[in-house]
């Protein structure tokens, strides 16, 4: 596995990551860890994902659409209304989002971690 | 007592005997006796060109016009012309000038008086008092002192005298006023053929104008009467049939010559409709106008139904009959009874097909719907409602769609089949169906517009299932960029703990067929769960063919979700125990035995994963990928739980997941 410089921008960001594939969500955790980001939240489910998303410290959010099935918007909302930006990571496309949230950024898995680096740097606050 | 009556009154039935004789009223011979007076050849002519000219100026009149030149020229006090009637029996007065001219009309008898007298004798006679032998003669006043009678002749045949009367003594006629008379009454006989003759043309012009107008209009009415295609009857009260014309002897079956006035009408009416019809005849008869309808039975036995208008008709001889105009309605019945026949087959096709149908007029209101629109509809609608038998319509993208502007509205205003077109049906219950409506605008054999006629067909599981489809798609296309999202993890962590390419490439492809295993399981149960047993032999085959791993547990059904982390983590165990536990070791052997057991809400799955027989168990250094599987997703993924346990006898490894959880 190539070593990365942690990129700067992204250093020490506290991500709220929702996945419902545990392989994914290992993938995606390594390559936040890769990029110096910090995990605040990982979680497989809604129910989680509305657990946590009143308290996070997050400074970004990095959303699975579709948890087991159910959509993740009612989280999505709660995190929007805090002020925390947004990345919906989707294996739909982004057909499956509602207009509402067009503003947000999609990537499409399966990501390459430089996809993830620019849409996380794209969002996040400076 | 006019004269003419006083003539008649007496007759031939009053015999001459014990009368005045003939020759006591007679001075014939005393004409050539008088003296003669002077001929006025002059007069003569004056008058015979006056008479001439009123023949031929008003020859209708020429009789009178006469009788005033003879008193004029004989200086009489009554003048005039008698005339035999047609019978024979009496003379005439057909002109009359002076005193007597208030007898005009009157006359005497032909054996009985004055002028049969000079027919008898054949020659002119002088009179005088013939009211002695002829005492009717008495009240023709003022009474004649003498009388002077020439008769004139036409073909030889005495027809009539013309005569002078003298009513005092003043005046005595003599051979000149005879010479003169005689003269007159060859123009007599001129005036008189002449009269007849006119007479005569003007009696037979008349005759036969009013002959041949009613001859023509007799004919004319005759030859509409029967080559009228309907039935013309006369019916006297009693049932006779007076008159029929040829086309009502065609309908009753009489042959040429059948003499069918006089016959009954009744035997020919249907027994049914007998009472019917009397009771009908009856009305007419008196004075009511009907129309009905009957069946008749012709005189060779065809039945045929007919249609009549009757009214009354006042004959010459006073009785009230029926006049009736009747047609025959057979065909027509016939062809209206297969219409309806042919209405009600078609009705029934219609209602017999299972695809939603009805018709309009071409005002589109609803004249007819099977039991297949009321089921589709989820309403009975009403006939003539407009349009639509459905409640409420709507446009494939959801907004509104009026009754007016539907398919069939725009089928029937544009006269066009409206083909292609899809709409949403919302029944009274609020349930919607997807349908695809083919209204067809209905023309009769001359192309005018008659209606139209629409199905419905129901295409909501279509719909339904293109919805499926997409939702299918949609779900595969999520799966398999997830499953390459696995791919990808895969092979990231495998190469973090892996040295080289060819490590790397054994490891990678064990995990890769270990999550291969697992789908074509969940592949084979339409992803719906997978059977543990079967799942697990499918990725422990190699080492339950060499024996080492016995299997053990009640047969058990697994989500997805826990059918993949299962199957991933069994891999890891037993790659893990082929290269330091158990499994390296010919001797060792694994148990692995699973259990199912309540618990709280739902169930719970345990699997007990024991190593025996193997080498020392040795802790390893670092958590790696297989231990990261059982602890972290066994946890976030199924929210179970996975307790390892390095004991000295072999590494035990207990995993446990509720079945029926959030993420199962």
């Amino acid at each position: 596995m190539s070593t990365r410089e942690p990129a700067r921008a992204l250093a020490g960001l506290r991500v709220f990551v929702a996945e419902d594939e545990f392989h994914v969500l290992q993938l995606i955790e390594d390559m936040l860890v890769e990029l110096g980001c910090a995990i605040s939240d990982s979680v497989s489910n809604v129910g989680a994902a509305l657990d946590r998303a009143a308290a996070t410290q997050a400074q970004v959010a990095l959303l699975d659409v579709n948890l087991r099935g159910k959509m993740i918007f009612p989280a999505a909302e709660i995190l929007r209304n805090r002020g925390i930006p947004i990345v919906f990571s989707t294996g739909y496309g982004a057909e499956g989002i509602a207009p509402e949230w067009e503003s947000c950024p999609v990537i499409q898995k399966p990501f390459a971690i430089e996809r993830l680096q620019a849409v996380l740097t794209q969002v996040a606050p400076s | 007592m006019s004269q003419a009556e006083v003539a008649s009154a007496v007759g031939v039935d009053v015999p001459g005997a014990g009368l005045v004789p003939l020759d006591d009223i007679l001075l014939t011979e005393e004409l050539w006796r008088r003296p003669r007076r002077p001929p006025d050849f002059a007069a003569e002519c004056r008058a015979l060109g006056k008479l001439a000219d009123a023949l031929a100026r008003s020859p209708r009149t020429i009789l009178q016009t006469l009788a005033d030149t003879l008193l004029d020229v004989f200086m009489a006090d009554s003048a005039g012309m008698s005339l035999l009637t047609a019978n024979g029996k009496n003379f005439h007065w057909a002109a009359i000038a002076g005193a007597w001219s208030p007898h005009l009309g009157g006359g005497t008898p032909r054996d009985f008086g004055p002028c049969g007298d000079v027919l008898d004798r054949d020659q002119p006679l002088l009179f005088k008092h013939w009211e002695r032998r002829y005492p009717y003669l008495a009240e023709a006043t003022p009474l004649a002192e003498e009388g002077l009678l020439v008769p004139f002749y036409v073909g030889g045949k005495a027809v009539g005298t013309i005569w002078t009367i003298a009513h005092t003594r003043r005046r005595k006629f003599d051979a000149e006023d005879l010479r003169q008379l005689e003269s007159m009454a060859r123009f007599a006989a001129a005036a008189y053929q002449t009269v007849q003759l006119l007479d005569a043309n003007e009696a037979s012009r008349a005759a036969l104008e009013s002959r041949e107008a009613a001859m023509q209009s007799k004919q004319l009415l005759e030859g509409i009467i029967e080559t009228t295609p309907e039935c013309i009857k006369i019916v006297a009260p009693d049932g006779t049939l007076l008159q029929m014309n040829a086309a009502g002897r065609q309908m009753i079956e009489a042959k040429e010559g059948d003499q069918v006035e006089g016959a009954n009408v009744i035997d020919l009416i249907a027994p049914e409709f007998r009472d019917t019809w009397k009771q009908n005849h009856r009305r007419v008869c008196a004075g009511e106008k009907l129309s009905w309808e009957f069946d008749i039975v012709g005189l060779d036995g065809t039945r045929r139904q007919m249609e009549t208008q009757a009214s009354p008709i006042r004959l010459p001889d006073g009785m009230v009959a029926q006049l009736a105009i009747t047609r025959d309605v057979t065909q027509r019945k016939q062809d209206d009874l297969k219409i309806r026949e042919s209405e009600h087959r078609f009705r029934q096709l219609l209602q017999a097909l299972p695809a939603a149908i009805y018709t309009t007029d071409p005002e589109g209101r609803i004249t007819f719907y099977n039991e297949a629109a009321v089921e589709f509809a989820g309403r009975r609608p009403q006939l003539g409602e407009l349009w639509c038998v459905t409640w409420r319509l709507y446009n494939p993208d959801g907004s509104r769609l009026p009754h007016d502007e539907c398919p069939m509205a725009i089928a029937l205003k544009e006269n066009l089949p409206v083909r292609g077109a899809e709409a949403i049906a919302e029944r009274p219950d609020g349930t919607r169906r997807w349908f695809a409506p083919y209204p067809t605008p209905l023309r009769d054999s001359e192309g005018r517009l008659t209606g139209a006629i629409n199905m419905l067909v129901d295409i909501t599981e279509q719909k339904e299932a293109e919805r499926q489809r997409k939702l299918l798609i949609d779900e595969l296309n999520h799966r398999v960029k997830n499953t390459l999202a696995t791919v990808q993890s895969l092979v990231a962590q495998t190469a973090r703990s892996t040295v080289d390419a060819r490590e790397f490439h054994k490891a990678f492809e064990g995990r890769l067929l270990a999550l291969s295993h697992a789908h074509n399981q969940l592949s084979q149960r339409r992803w719906s769960d997978a059977e543990l047993q079967q799942l697990l032999r499918a990725g422990l085959e190699p080492y339950l063919i060499k024996g080492n791993v016995t299997l053990a547990g009640d047969p058990v059904k697994v989500p997805p979700q826990a059918a993949l982390i299962i199957s991933m983590a069994v891999h890891e165990l037993a790659t893990n125990a082929a290269k330091y536990g158990a499994l390296s070791s010919p001797d060792g052997r694994v148990h692995l035995a699973w259990t199912t057991h309540a618990n709280g809400a739902g169930a719970e799955l345990c699997l007990s994963w024991r190593e025996q027989n193997g080498p020392p168990v040795q802790k390893p250094s670092h958590q790696g990928f297989g231990t990261r599987l059982l602890e972290r997703g066994v946890e976030l993924e199924l929210g179970g739980k996975t307790l390892v346990e390095f004991a000295p006898g072999g590494l035990r490894c207990e995993i446990r997941i509720p079945l029926t959880h959030e993420h199962a």
